[in-house]
């Protein structure tokens, strides 16, 4: 099964990517996909995704297709969905 | 969602004079704007803090099509580093009070409009002060310390505000409107991880960002459109991509689940 990811603002930043697609070989969760995604790319991305538990930061923005989940939201993935990760930005 | 209240129309409305109807006319054709949202515009206030790239642009921009009053803040003196974006800033007013050049500059363009300026950034100390002065706040601050006060003061007060944001070449706006959608704390419950205070950008994002802003505050303030309540506006300029996001109410939010 395959996902697609999009990074926003800063994870854009600490990826290096504006886009990129996931195989998932089992039944995979918002949350899992996150800590999988910080596992990946580093640190610069793992200190903006996950909070001092290891857990998906609460702050992060994250949406599939065009609905905003919580970060750490349980609802398995389906095939072919695209999952957006934003991090907060602000005026200036 | 609409906003079906005019929420600058509470306050006595006299007719729009000669000179009024011949500035605003391009604007006064506007389906659902007309004579009415030009009168709720005059009667209607807004802080905007604070006056940078992306508040300069609002404030212009809400100063030109004849807002009442603006109330803005910010702390400090224009800076070299200041004038890629802050349209309201002058290289003739480095190391001279932002709020000064943002002042001079809207009144040389309107006149009309009552303009307040404090030369402070949000605090504990003036936030409920400063929001309690406006029908609407616009949020263009860089400091989440600062945005967070004020959507607290914003959902006590039950007053809507305006989000604006940019990084590189994104930006993103949503309007808050208390009881009828999430508020910032929703969003983001505490301190983003890695948040810098200075990031790259361009002056045309800000502006973008900024203009965007002042018509959700026209809209808001009119009864006009229908504004980004429970929505986020995501705009990549990279490849021009503009995303509307629905957003979700937190619940156990602790700023404003008590507010609903």
């Amino acid at each position: 099964m395959k996902v697609t990811v999009k990074y926003s603002a800063q994870a854009r930043a600490a990826t290096g990517l504006s886009s990129e697609e996931i195989e998932l070989d089992e039944p995979t969760t918002v949350h899992d996909l996150v800590v999988r995604l910080s596992r990946q790319h580093g640190s610069a991305f793992r200190r903006l995704a996950l909070d001092a538990n290891g857990c998906p930061h609460p702050s992060l923005l994250v949406a599939i297709g065009d609905d905003q989940v919580r970060p750490g939201d349980h609802r398995r993935l389906a095939q072919g969905e695209t999952v957006t990760i934003i991090t907060p930005i602000s005026g200036g | 969602m609409k906003v079906t209240k005019r929420l600058g129309s509470a306050r006595t409305r006299r007719p729009l004079s000669t000179e009024e109807r011949a500035i605003y006319e391009w604007q006064l054709g506007v389906a659902g704007f007309g004579e009415e949202g030009q009168q709720s515009l005059r009667s209607s206030s807004v802080l905007v803090t604070r006056v940078g790239g992306v508040g300069g642009a609002a404030a212009m921009a809400l100063a030109a099509a004849g807002i009442g009053r603006l109330v803005l803040a910010h702390q400090g003196n224009v800076r070299t580093s200041d004038l890629n974006r802050q349209t309201l800033m002058g290289a003739d007013w480095v190391g001279k009070p932002r709020v000064e050049s943002a002042l001079r500059r809207i009144k040389d363009m309107n006149p009309r409009v009552a303009v307040e300026i404090h030369n402070a950034n949000i605090g504990e100390d003036n936030v409920d002060d400063l929001v309690a002065s406006a029908d609407l706040v616009i949020d263009a601050a860089p400091l989440f310390r600062e945005r967070f006060l004020l959507n607290r003061a914003t959902v006590e007060q039950g007053k809507p505000m305006v989000d604006s944001a940019m990084y590189e070449l994104e930006a993103q706006l949503t309007t808050f409107l208390p009881g009828t959608g999430p508020c910032l704390t929703c969003l983001y419950p505490g301190d983003p991880p890695g948040w810098r205070r200075q990031f790259p950008v361009f002056g045309a994002v800000s502006s973008m960002v900024g203009s965007l802003a002042a018509m959700e505050a026209i809209k808001v303030l009119c009864g006009l459109g229908e504004p980004l309540l429970g929505r986020l506006l995501v705009a990549d300029l990279r490849d021009m991509t503009f995303r509307v996001l629905r957003l979700q109410r937190n619940l156990h939010c602790l700023v404003c689940r008590d507010h609903r």
